[in-house]
This record gives C-alpha cells, structure tokens and sequence, in this order.
C-alpha cells in the first residue's frame, strides 16, 4: 500500500512546499523507505536533467552583437512634455546641436578612435569570459608570466605580486588591438575575471586613473610610461586596486 | 532564418500572440507575480535601458540554450535569441514594475520561436495530451529507477531531445532554468496546474527513455 505522502515528494523535491508542509515531509522522510526511495529517485533525475540540459552557452560574437543592440537601441524618451516646449524645442534643439557639433569637430576623430579600440577590447575580453583556454600562458606566477612576452612585444612591463591579496593571476595571452600587438593578462577577482591590456601608447604623456562603464563593464584606463593600459571586468570595486597595483609597479 | 511574424497560433498550443506589446494579460497578472528581479529600480513607466541591459546580460546563456532546444540549430538560435532582444527592447517603455523579467524575456523568446517556421512545424507535430499532475505521480519505483544514477549526460541529452515539444520546454525551464511553477506558468502562458502535470508527464516520459536506452546499451554490450 501506498504511503499517503508519496504525491506530495515531487512538490518537495521540487522545493514548492510551504514551510509547514515542508517541516512536516522532512519529519516523515526518514522514517518512510518509499518516500525516501522515491525522492532519491526524483532528486536524482532533476540533477540528470540539470546538468545535462545546461549543454550551449552563447557564442562570444553573440554576446558583442547583443551589446551593441542594447547600446543602439538607446533612445532617450521624453514624457510628460509641455505645450510651450514643444514650440520651443526645435530652434532651441537646432542650435544646441549646432554649437556641440561645432565645439566636437577637432575631437571626432580621436573619439571614434577611443570607441573603436574599447569596442575591441570588450570583445576580447568577452572571448576570455566564455573561452575554455583563454590564456596562452596559464600560470598563477608573474616571474612565469612577463618573461613569456620576451621577444613578442617591443616593450616590456611589471607585474604586481598577487599572493595575500584578493586576487589571482591566471596567465596571459598575446592579442592585437588597432592592428598593434599587446598584452593581455587575466586576473580572478573572487569570481569575476579581470582582463587588462597593455599596448605602447602613441605618447609619453601620463594619463592618471580614469573609470567608466562600457557596454556594462567597468574600465579602467591610465597611462604611464609610454604603456597604455585597460582593466576590463564585471567586477564593481573588487578590482581597483589591483589597478593601483599595476600602476605602482610599472612606475619610471 | 528570420522570425518574421505572423498571427498564425499553432494547433492545440496554449501560447498567445507573438508580440510582447499585446501581452495586456500577461502583464495585469504580473502583480502575484513576486518580487522584483534583482537590480530593477522600480520604474512606474518602463524599464530604462540601462536597467535593461543590468538584467538581460546574464541571460544570454540561458536564453540561448533554451532556444538551442527549442530550434535544435545554432543558427536558428542566434537568430532566435537576437530577435528576442529587439523585442523586448522595443517592449521596454511597457515593461511594469513588479514584472518577472526572467519569465517576461523567456515568454517573448518562446512565443517568437512559435511564429517561426520551424517552431510551427514541431507544435503541429509535437503535441502531447497531458494527464492530471496526481495520476502520473511515480508512486512506486523499481531497483532498475537507480540506473538514472549512472547514466552519462550524453544519453540524459538524447533523451531529453526525444520528449515532445510542450514535455521539453517545461522540463529545461524547471530543472535546467531552475524556475519556480509559477514562474514556468508566466514564462509558457499556462496555468500552474498544467506546469505540473507536465512536468510530472515529462519526468516520467524522461525516465521511460533513459532506462530504455540503457537497457538496450547494457543488451549491446552483452552481445558484444
């Protein structure tokens, strides 16, 4: 004979018990052999599937393509606009245009440049993000990590010491932004990867530290001794100093 | 392929219009819906982009595997995946606070995947009766049940490919997606009763094929 809880296992199993129905199943369980049988059988099953079903992630240009859908996408949207600034608007709109325009003339050339370069960045890093091998030189040591780059790269760089902080290094890869080739070290920030570049800058001039969000992730830029770097990642604040870090140890 | 949208309802299929901005019911019912997602600011008139773009992010991978299941090409769920976006994008100014954004994003994917070709042809094919959630309940089981233990993903996925579309979908969205019923319930457009009942029909139906197949695997291996 049937036990008279066995329909309720699924709902169990299924954590979609209330608490009191839920203390009383877990009560019985123990005691009975074909509930317990049963949700064993059920929690065995969930798990095939769990894992089983989770089978495709994403290709890495689907997750770009995505990015700048949302970006372009972005529409401001005014409500709630009076009668007396829909009249106003258009000339008022005209000019305001007009002199942004006027006053972003000798910049437009290098912004579009600065979008092109972060947009390949964050490509890159996203391939890291979903890529099974995304370093070429796996190593938690940076002594293993820097000297791979000799004789790939004109320049050369220092890496921090990681141990006893939050971070992790996990290697580097060589990668090509603008035509030019760079670096790109990998960095585990508690769970979020951390990818910073580090390409020769087309001048001396030192750039301090400068945060900004693109297409939802946090960037970092500076520049220092004719080294321009990125820190890209999904981290919030985890990993700002690790950026402080760099820049510390690759001071003239 | 391109999801081109049509008004055509697949036969016996309990989903609604394909486009998100004529989900009036889906978005009254959404105040028993529970809480807000994480990270939404409680926007009265929308959901800003940016906002958008904070919650949709994460769900890349799953949408796109679910609409790899749903499609069974990589193409088709690139295409499928993109079009969702757009439409949830352009649906963003109609987007309520207090709405299931996971289920609102897997809604509009999997009505998008019924006005394909492709999501038409296997509804019309595809279709299972359901029994009451209480009948098909495993109220006994056999020592052969502990099989499921050792059967590797490969066979478990072969399996899964095997159940009918509406078994399919509710099986990936509770135990893959690990949704609550009712959460399945908004995001297929069916009563919690028939998430139930299905998922119950699907485990069961899951669990006929894999033990099926391992028997036939173990009988080949004997002749072998």
């Amino acid at each position: 004979m049937s036990c008279e809880f066995i329909k309720q296992v699924a709902l169990y199993a299924d954590d979609e018990m209330d608490r009191a129905d839920q203390e009383k199943m877990a009560a019985h369980i123990p005691g009975c052999m074909e509930c317990t049988s049963t949700l064993a059988n059920h929690l065995d099953l969930k798990k095939a599937v769990r894992v089983s079903g989770k089978s495709f992630s994403a290709p890495p240009d689907l997750h770009a393509a995505i990015f700048r859908q949302i970006h372009q996408d972005q529409t401001p949207q005014r409500q709630g606009v009076s009668a007396w600034w829909k009249w106003i608007s258009a000339p008022v709109t005209a000019v305001l245009l007009a002199a942004v325009v006027l006053l972003s003339l000798p910049h437009t050339g290098s912004k579009d440049k600065e979008d092109a370069l972060l947009a390949e960045l964050v490509d890159q890093h996203v391939v890291a993000l979903s890529s099974a091998n995304p370093v070429d030189v796996v190593s938690e040591t940076r002594h293993t990590v820097k000297p791979w780059f000799q004789g790939k790269l004109p320049y050369t760089f220092n890496l921090p010491e990681v141990e006893g902080t939050p971070y992790k290094l996990v290697g580097g890869k060589l990668t090509y932004a603008r035509q030019t080739a760079g670096a790109e070290l990998l960095y585990m920030a508690g769970q979020h990867k951390v990818s910073v570049f580090i390409y020769q800058a087309n001048s001396r001039q030192e750039k301090p530290l400068h945060k900004f969000r693109e297409l939802s992730f946090n960037c970092t830029h500076w520049q220092q001794n004719g080294l321009e770097f990125y820190m890209l990642t999904d981290a919030q604040d985890e990993a700002d100093r690790l950026a402080t870090m760099l820049q510390e140890v690759n001071r003239s | 392929m391109r999801f081109a949208l049509t008004t055509t309802r697949a036969a016996g299929f309990q989903g609604k219009s394909d486009d998100v901005r004529s989900d009036e019911k889906f978005r009254r019912d959404q105040t028993r819906m529970g809480p807000a997602p994480v990270g939404f600011r409680g926007h009265v008139s929308g959901l800003q982009s940016k906002d958008f773009e904070k919650l949709a992010l994460p769900l890349l991978d799953p949408l796109y595997n679910f609409a790899r299941w749903l499609c069974g090409d990589p193409d088709e769920a690139r295409d499928l995946v993109q079009e969702t976006m757009t439409k949830a994008l352009r649906g963003l100014g109609s987007f309520r606070e207090g709405t299931n954004f996971r289920a609102w994003m897997f809604r509009i994917l999997r009505n998008t995947f019924l006005t394909s070709r492709t999501g038409l042809e296997r509804r019309n094919t595809e279709q299972e009766d359901e029994d009451g959630f209480e009948d098909s309940v495993v109220t006994h089981e056999t020592p052969e049940l502990t099989l499921i233990r050792r059967a590797d993903s490969e066979l478990v996925q072969r399996c899964i490919a095997l159940l009918p579309a509406n078994f399919q979908e509710v099986l990936l969205l509770a135990d893959v997606e690990e949704m609550k019923y009712h959460e399945v319930a908004e995001a297929l457009d069916i009563p919690v009763g028939t998430v139930m009942s299905r998922l119950a029909r699907a485990r069961g139906k899951l669990r006929e094929h894999v033990l099926e197949m391992m028997g036939t695997r173990k009988t080949q291996g004997i002749r072998a």
